[in-house]
């Protein structure tokens, strides 16, 4: 077993249980802690993939930037037990009912799927190099990012104009 | 927070697809950066989205000083 292999592993465990703790945990900011950790094993994920820009602008705007505003959101209105809102039984079974029927159709599909000829090689090829992903984003898909651009705009004014007292 | 959850779940599919892409046909330079910008607008549009909810929650919690959606049921009567 290679090195690659094992941190692969390594990583893939971290991933999934802090994804389960998220969902889980009762406390939010547990949750949102374990969310983070999940964020950086999957940064793991993205290096050894050999995509390192998506690596660094997955911990930059998401551990860095959308979990600090969940934070702040979070402990801005203080959760505690008494306002912990009165949950649907029924809801809940539909919801675990609903879930079980994805998972059903989801394994159903996959099991008879072949292995596939084209794997996903690790520490090779040079596509998520910042130069050859910032080339093909300013000439070929100059226009989404524009787009994206005026509806990052769009949102801040928007998140200003809601979160404003009237 | 389960939506960011599913989104990188998603992000994580795409790399990896780009990589098998670009596995394929070695011969084109710019195989799989496609992918990869891809999961850089889904990043765009989940970091707005964001913005966006937290406010609504926050104003939200501002007039009826609380977090249930159960209460917001005031377009029914």
């Amino acid at each position: 077993m290679s090195i690659t292999q094992i941190l692969f592993w390594i990583l893939t465990v971290a991933a999934l249980l802090s994804a389960i703790m998220v969902v889980s945990s009762k406390n939010p900011v547990h949750s949102v802690l374990w969310l983070v950790a999940t964020f950086f094993a999957i940064s793991g994920h993205y290096i050894l993939l050999n995509a390192q820009f998506l690596a660094v602008v997955n911990i930059i705007v998401y551990a860095g930037a959308i979990m600090v505003l969940f934070l702040f959101v979070i402990m801005l209105m203080n959760l505690n037990k008494s306002a912990e809102p009165i949950k649907n039984r029924w809801l809940q079974i539909v919801g675990i009912v609903s879930g079980g029927c994805l998972l059903l159709v989801l394994v159903a599909a996959l099991k008879n799927t072949e292995v596939a000829k084209n794997i996903a090689e690790v520490n090779t090829g040079d596509a998520g190099l910042i130069k050859t992903l910032g080339k093909e984003l300013f000439t070929t898909f100059v226009v989404p990012f524009e787009i994206s651009s005026i509806l990052f705009l769009s949102a801040m004014v928007g998140a200003v104009v809601i979160g404003k007292k009237d | 927070m389960c939506i960011e959850l599913m989104l990188n779940s998603v992000n994580l599919l795409l790399v990896a697809f780009s990589k098998m892409q670009a596995a394929k046909d070695a011969a084109v330079t710019v195989a799989g950066t496609d992918g990869q910008l891809f999961v850089f607008f889904i990043m765009v549009v989940a970091a707005a989205e964001v913005s966006v909810g937290l406010a609504i929650i926050v104003m939200m919690y501002r007039n009826i000083h609380s977090v249930d959606i159960n209460f917001l049921n005031r377009l029914k009567h």
